[in-house]
Parts: C-alpha cells; structure tokens; sequence
C-alpha cells in the first residue's frame, strides 16, 4: 500500500518493488500521472549536475577502444619469469619458444594473464580495504555523513565522476561506488580462467580496467577516511611528523601499528585521548598504517617504510605489536613471540591461525593475551584499551630484555660463517653480506655499516644460510649501534589538491612552463637503499618541478638530511606548485595524484568529466606533463595502481627490480601519429611521452628519463625548451656527454633552449636532424 | 628450456668469429682494469657497442635486439639481475643467440661465464684477447 500526497511539482521519494508499485497503480482507477516519474535514489537535482558523458560504470569491454589506441602505440613487451603455466591440472604446460599450452595459451596471453591476475589482486585490496573503511564508518556514523572536503575542494571525487558518472555527497553514495568495483573485479578474475580469454591485447586492456577499477576504489576509501577522521584536507601546513627509528622513545611502553588499516589505530589513538594516556605511551606505525594514523593525530611516530618492518620488529622496542592488512611480513607472528612482545592481528585477511577472542569482554582479552601472547581481535573496537593496557603490563615485564646479539656476539657469529656467499646470491639486490662478515670476523663493522643503509630486511640471506645465523638480527645490531642520528620528519599526508591549485598551476602544466610533475610513489624495494628516492626529489625540487609522494615512497623521501640536518620535508613547502613537496599520503591517497590530472582537464581546460573516460585520459596523455616514479615497486597493488595510472595516460617508470612484474608498455621509440582536433588531418609528432611504463637501471637512468617522460605535444616553444633544457643539462650531470636521441624531441629551432642554442645546434646538425613542417594544435588518439 | 650452458673464452672467441652480426650490450659495472680489458676486446673483434643506460635504456636494447638482424649479442657490467630478468624476452622472442661474459652466471643467457671471482675474470678477459 503506498499513500501519497503530491501536488504538481513535488518530488517525491519512495522505496518499494518495482512490479508492486505499477501494479497497485494500474489497479486505481481515474489516476491521471503527469509529469516524470523516476525510479532510482536520486533527486532530478542530484542527477543533473552535469550531463552525463557516454560511458558511465564502463564494462570491461566498453573503454576497450581505448585501451587498444594506447596498446598500438606502447605494445606489451614481456619478460616471462617461468615458461611454464601449471595453473590447471592438464598443465603444467611448456609455453617456451612459441609452444602452446594444453588449452591453446601462449607465452604471451600466459604473461598478460598474469598480469590481470596481478592487477585483480591489487584491486581487491583496494576496493576490500575501502569496502571495510566504509562500512565500518556507515556502522558508526551513518549513510547520510557527508562528504565535505571543504570549500577549496568542489571537484571532491574526480576519479568516480568520471568513471562512474557519480558526484558523491554522502558515504552511503560511496557503497555504489564499491558495488561497481566489486562486480567489475568478479568478471576481470574470472576471465583468468582456464579457457577464457585468448588473446594478450586483450588480457592488457582487462588489467588497464582492473587498474582503473584500483584507483576509483582508493578514492572511495581515501574520501571516507579523510572526512570521518577529519584528516587533512589538502591542507599545504599539514603537521611534520617526526619519523625514523631514533624518535621513538623506548623508555615508555611502545605500541607498533603495521599495515594500511587506519581503524585499530584510530581506536588505540581515542582511548589514549580519552584516558589522557597520549604522553605516556608511545603509538608508532610502519607502512601505510603509520602515514594513515598521523593524519589523524599529529602524536604517533613512523618507523619507516617497509623496509624497516623485520629489523624494527626484530631489535624488541615494541610491547604491543597490532597488524592489519597488506604488506605484513607473513611470519610476523614468530618475530614478535621472539622479542617477548604480544601481537593482535585486527583483520579478517591475516588471521594467522589465531584464536579469534573478539567475543569476549575488553579485560577477558587482556588476561587472554598476557597468558597467550597473541589473538585475533575483529572488533576494532575493543583495540584501543585493549593494545594500551596490554603494553603497560608488558613493557613492565619486558623492560631491558635483550632481543639483538652484542657486538661481541655479532663478532662471534660471523667466525661461524664459512664464506661459503650463498647469501649473496640470495640477496635480491645481490648485496655483499659475505663481505660484511668476513669484515666482522676481525671486528670490523664497516661492511655491515654499509648494508644497513641499503638492506630492506628481506631475510632471504638467513633463509639460505647453512649456520643459520641471524644476519638481519646482526645487521640491525651493528645500525643500532653506529647510527645515531636516525630522526627524520615527514609532512602528515594532505589528501587532495585543491581546485585553487589546480587554477593556478593548471595553465603552466600544460603548456610545458613548469617542468613537469613528478610522482614518487610504491613500495620499498629499493635497489640501494631509500635515500636514493629523497636525492631524486631533491633534483627535481631544486629544478622547480612540482613533486608528489606517496606511500613508503613518501617515508623515503623523508629519510635524508642536508648539511643543515633539514629534510626535504622542512626544506620545501608542501603546496602543490613549481618546486612544492606534496604528501598526498598513503596508498589509498594514489588517487589524489591521478585526481590532480583529472581536476587539470576539468578546472582548466574545461573538459566534462562526468562518465568520459577516454575524453579525459586522451586530454592527460597529450597535454599533462607527469610522470610517476614507483623506484622500488614491489607487489601487486603497484602493479594495479601503475597500470590504473597508465590507462590514464600517465607514464610511469619503475625501478630495476619492477622487470620483474614482467610486463612493460614501450613504443618503438619513432614519430608518433595523432590526429589534430582542429583541422582533422593525421599528422606525425615526436615520440611523446616515449613509453608508458619502463624500467631504469639505476637512479642516474632514472633522473634523465624523469624529463623526456614529462614532455607532452601540447608543450609550447617555451615550455618544450624549458623541458629540454633540463633534459641535457641531468645528461650532462649524470653522465657526461648530451643525450643521445635528443634529436627526436626538438620539434623546431624555436624548441632549443637560449644558454644551450650553439650546442644543441651542432648536435643536431651532425644527426642529421630536420624540423617538423607540420605539428597539430590540439592532437588526440581518438 | 634448460639453463644458460657455461662456456669459456675459446668458445666466446670462435662464436664471435663465426657470427654474421654480433653485437656487445655493455653496462656501467665494471671496474676500471675490467674496463680497459673490454675496450680492448671491442677494438680487437670491431665489435658493433651499445652502453646502457648511457645510450640506450636495456629493454628498448631488448627490443631493438629481437626485431634486428643480430644474430650473436654479448653482456656484461650490467646489474645482475636486471639483465637475467630483461634478457628473457630475447631467451622467448628471438632467436638471437645471447651470451653472457659478465662475472656471474647468467641464467636466461644461452651462453654464460660461470661464478667468478674478481681475479678469475680478469684472466677470462686476457684471455679473450689472446690469438
């Protein structure tokens, strides 16, 4: 039965069965209904602020056409790692030298195939994490919550207008989002079947999608935290955070957060607040969690990235040790019995086998977890007293337990080493440990002073040694004691940027007057070390690029000092603008810089964004000059957020470890072809940007290629010269000589740089190199 | 497919001088006596060099490689496994037959010099410019 009392005009809501509204109205008779009846949950208001584009909530084939553009252009070049597949039981097939599997796959569908599978991965983290923020923050604060990220930022979800044609204004709006992200990431796993598709294009096209359905659920999590927990919201004086393993005070009770999750974190952050505990315990976090936790409250510290998870777990300071999801050493529950210390895992991904405890009361927990030392607790709730008043019983117990070797000890161990260097060859950056000990056999730490500046703290040298011996546990041994000075500070993540600065910056972008904007973003699976992140920041700051950081990247970045003792951080102001250091924040917070080259197609050049996919990424690819840096990506959610990034139309280069990913997106290196918008003619331009995701050797290659990946069609004279300049300049810095296919880049005379004019023009006239005649004025792949 | 086979500075030395188009990738990690020793090497054979990443980034090398006519491409002072990983495109894609005459045993090469330590590659690099 539904009653209503309408006049002309009313708008009216209800909820109801399709089949059973109809029917009852059918049935009455002498009804006359005019005007338009929508069926749906939005006002004519809501839905109309923007028409709509023509491919909302895009299907797995519906932006196919573009990702086959980008792909004829950057084709797929593999690395295969195996050359089998053994992924059903008529396997495992040899796929090597063009032979096919038993289900008619070749090598190269089988690496596009796991590049989906890798890309499905780490868009179900994604959109699961995101999934949990929201319901738990409906759970707590209701549908209706809004999304207010302040008046500086009216374009508040850039990526789900685009994508998916909605504007959200409440977290109830973000469950629809979710409900997309979800379905789509079913149908892209499911084609990794046995005996589904066939072909690589099109494996690639459904791992571009898989990487855009990644990027749309981050945004969906980063909104909801950033207004739940009220984090910052673009804000450039967002707090510095203090940062390294020499900031955390080991005299208080310390509780580690590792992860990506912010809930249990903000809970044991709300019963500090509430119990005024805050000075008493020290709350600390690695990875995501802790970049998350600090934008919540300028109080916690941040370890470091991941790759200081094993040796900070390893060397005792923390009582309490509280997991989450994501990037969590699979064995961290063995480390931390170890030290003595108790863990609480938080989250249905990483269980462990451990009890779940989550029925019981707060204090039933904590008897349970002094006599048992870990648990399983999914009631996050219950984390906040429980982790703090287990840390003050267990840091009275644990006070100077000895968790590391002596040096004197570190000496001894390494006399049992027999030289035998296997853990060398087990080292994936085929480090010297070997030489390390043979240093230490005569009491010189030299070697291991050195491998603790570069060594993430794998492990895989223990695993492999024959006398078992404690190599990570001595390495940290020998950092504890010879580095003192391990302060560093980080700018708290910002979240967004704001539409003000896309105004301002927006125009100069595109037309080549600033540089470029640079992106260091990933995880820590770095080839020597973090500092190489922060030197490469430094270069580009110092040259008035705008830089972005997130995640471990964003760690990195602030785990270098000046002469002064300043880190970048400190050095630079935190506004998005030509020589600005930016922490948009954690993982999840990747979407603010994809979002930032969206809000420039929109806020500047006026491009409608709303369910128009390919206008937009077509816009990015030909006029945004950015490129992401992911130096030491490591697993399937920078597999996903690269690709989500390149199907954008960004290019991004990885470190020498991402060949490993096994796929990358490299042009032939000639003239591109592209069709002018203004005249309609197919006209040739120069290879720009040249590839779409590459690897670089070392961080020298790195640097260079970082401006030739900034150039764009679109760049004015000036703009382009500007880019050059730098382009030779590095060249010259970092190797020595003028790069050796600048030629390709200069489009005319009026592209060569002042300083450089004479230079550069006896370089081109000795390769023979000859102007365009004709470039387009406004160029498109579509 | 089977691992890389180990060869030696004779075998390397008739490969070359029975290859139509042979070629040498040559990365940054040498030291300055393995260096001068290559140089020499490359003057001796008038081996076609590309350095990398100097000259060119190491998987558009690849991918110049398997759509060029080269027939016989040699490694060395390249990172250790980046080449192992970059070189597999070559070892699916391309019947050029790939060599490595680095210090560490390549994997995804055909050919590869086997583990050496720092002394024993400098003999192996003499002894690539003796005859």
């Amino acid at each position: 039965m539904i009653n209503l009392g309408m006049s002309y005009g009313d708008i009216v809501r209800f909820e109801g069965d399709i089949k059973s509204m109809t029917s009852q109205l059918l049935k009455l008779k002498n009804v006359k209904i005019s005007g338009t009846i929508k069926f749906g949950e939005n006002t004519e208001e809501d839905d109309n602020w923007e028409p709509m584009g023509p491919t909302p909530m895009p299907k797995i084939p519906t932006l196919r056409h573009w990702d086959f553009k980008l792909l004829d252009r950057y084709p797929p070049f593999y690395m295969p790692i195996c050359d089998l597949c053994c992924l059903c039981t008529f396997g495992k097939c040899d796929l090597s030298k063009g032979k096919k599997g038993a289900c008619g796959l070749n090598i190269k569908a089988q690496q596009g195939r796991i590049v989906l599978i890798a890309c499905c991965i780490g868009a179900a983290c994604h959109t699961g994490h995101s999934r949990h923020l929201v319901h738990h923050l409906i759970e707590t604060l209701g549908r209706d919550y809004p999304i207010n990220l302040s008046n500086e930022i009216e374009v508040e979800a850039p990526i789900a207008r685009t994508v998916t044609g909605i504007r959200p204004k409440t977290l109830g709006d973000l469950e629809k989002i979710l409900d997309y992200c979800e379905e789509q990431i079913t149908h892209l796993l499911s084609a990794a079947h046995t005996g589904q598709e066939g072909d690589y294009l099109d494996f690639e096209s459904k791992a571009l999608h898989a990487g855009m359905i990644d990027d749309l659920a981050r945004e969906a999590g980063d909104i909801a935290q950033i207004v739940a927990y009220n984090m910052p919201k673009g804000n450039e004086d967002a707090p510095l955070i203090e940062l390294g393993f020499g900031c955390i005070d080991k005299n208080k009770p310390v509780i580690l957060c590792i992860g990506h999750n912010v809930v249990p974190g903000s809970y044991i952050l709300e019963y500090l607040e509430e119990n005024n505990l805050e000075d008493e315990i020290e709350v600390c976090g690695i990875c995501c969690t802790a970049i998350d936790i600090t934008r919540v409250s300028e109080k916690p510290k941040i370890v470091g990235p991941l790759s200081r998870q094993l040796m900070f777990v390893r060397c005792g300071v923390a009582d309490v040790v509280v997991i989450d999801e994501q990037c969590i050493r699979t064995d961290i529950l063995e480390e931390v019995l170890k030290t003595g210390a108790v863990l609480i895992a938080t989250n249905e991904k990483m269980c462990l086998g451990l009890e779940d405890i989550s029925h019981l009361s707060e204090d039933e927990i904590i008897s349970y977890l002094i006599r048992n030392r870990a648990g399983l607790i999914l009631d996050e709730e219950k984390v906040g007293k429980v982790a703090v008043e287990v840390a003050k019983l267990v840091a009275k117990e644990r006070k100077n337990r000895k968790t590391l070797p002596d040096l004197n000890e570190v000496i001894e161990l390494a006399k049992q080493c027999t030289e035998c260097g296997w853990c060398n060859r087990n080292c994936p950056n085929a480090f010297n440990v070997k030489e390390a000990m043979v240093l230490a056999k005569h009491g010189n730490f030299e070697g291991f002073i050195d491998l603790y500046k570069k060594c993430y703290g794998c492990g895989r040298c223990e695993t492999i040694c024959e006398r078992n011996l404690p190599i990570v546990s001595m390495t940290t041994k020998v950092g504890e004691a010879y580095y003192k000075d391990l302060k560093f500070r980080m700018r708290a993540g910002r979240g967004p940027i704001k539409d003000v600065e896309i105004r301002s910056v927006g125009a100069p972008i595109v037309f080549g007057d600033i540089p470029g904007v640079v992106a260091f973003v990933g995880c820590s699976n770095h080839p020597n070390g973090e500092e190489e992140v922060a030197l490469m920041a430094k270069e580009f700051l110092e040259r008035k690029y705008i830089v972005v950081a997130t995640g471990c990247a964003a760690m990195a970045i602030g785990m270098w000092k000046d002469k002064d003792g300043k880190t970048l951080y400190e050095k630079y102001p935190g506004e998005f603008r030509a020589g600005g250091l930016v922490n948009c924040g954690s993982c999840l917070s990747n979407c603010h810089i994809t979002g930032a080259a969206i809000k420039i197609a929109n806020i500047f050049a006026k491009v409608p964004l709303r369910g128009n996919y390919a206008e937009v990424a077509d816009y990015i690819l030909n006029k945004v000059g950015a490129v992401g840096v992911a130096w030491g990506a490591m697993s399937q959610k920078a597999a996903a957020i690269a690709t989500g990034v390149n199907r954008w139309g960004i290019p991004v280069i990885v470190g020498p470890h991402g060949a490993k990913y096994r796929r990358l997106y490299l042009s032939n290196g000639e003239k591109f072809k592209v069709k002018d918008k203004t005249t309609g003619e197919i006209v040739e331009i120069d290879p720009v940007p040249e590839h779409l995701i590459v690897t670089a050797e070392n961080y020298k290659e790195c640097i260079c290629m970082i401006p030739k990946l900034c150039m764009r069609p679109n760049d004015t004279p000036k703009g382009r010269a500007n880019k050059i300049y730098h382009y030779v300049d590095l060249y010259e810095k970092y190797f020595g000589r003028m790069p050796p296919d600048l030629e390709k880049f200069v489009r005319t005379e009026k592209d060569i740089p002042f300083m450089m004019k004479d230079k550069i023009m006896n370089y081109l006239e000795e390769k023979g190199w000859k102007p365009f005649e004709k470039y387009p004025k406004n160029p498109t792949i579509l | 497919m089977a691992h890389a086979e180990i060869t030696t500075p004779t075998l390397v030395k008739m490969m070359i001088k029975r290859s139509k188009k042979p070629i040498l990738i040559l990365g940054e990690n040498l030291s300055k006596d393995e260096m001068e020793l290559i140089d020499k090497f490359i003057e001796k054979y008038n081996l076609k060099v590309i350095k990398t990443p100097e000259e060119m980034n190491l998987m558009a090398i690849m991918k110049f490689l398997a759509n060029s006519n080269y027939d016989l491409a040699l490694f060395t002072g390249i990172t250790y496994y980046y080449l192992a990983q970059a070189v597999t495109h070559l070892k699916q894609f391309s019947n050029i037959v790939t060599v490595s005459i680095d210090k560490y045993y390549q994997p995804n090469t055909l050919y590869s010099f086997p583990n050496l330590s720092n002394d024993e590659y400098i003999d192996y690099l003499k002894k690539l410019l003796e005859g």
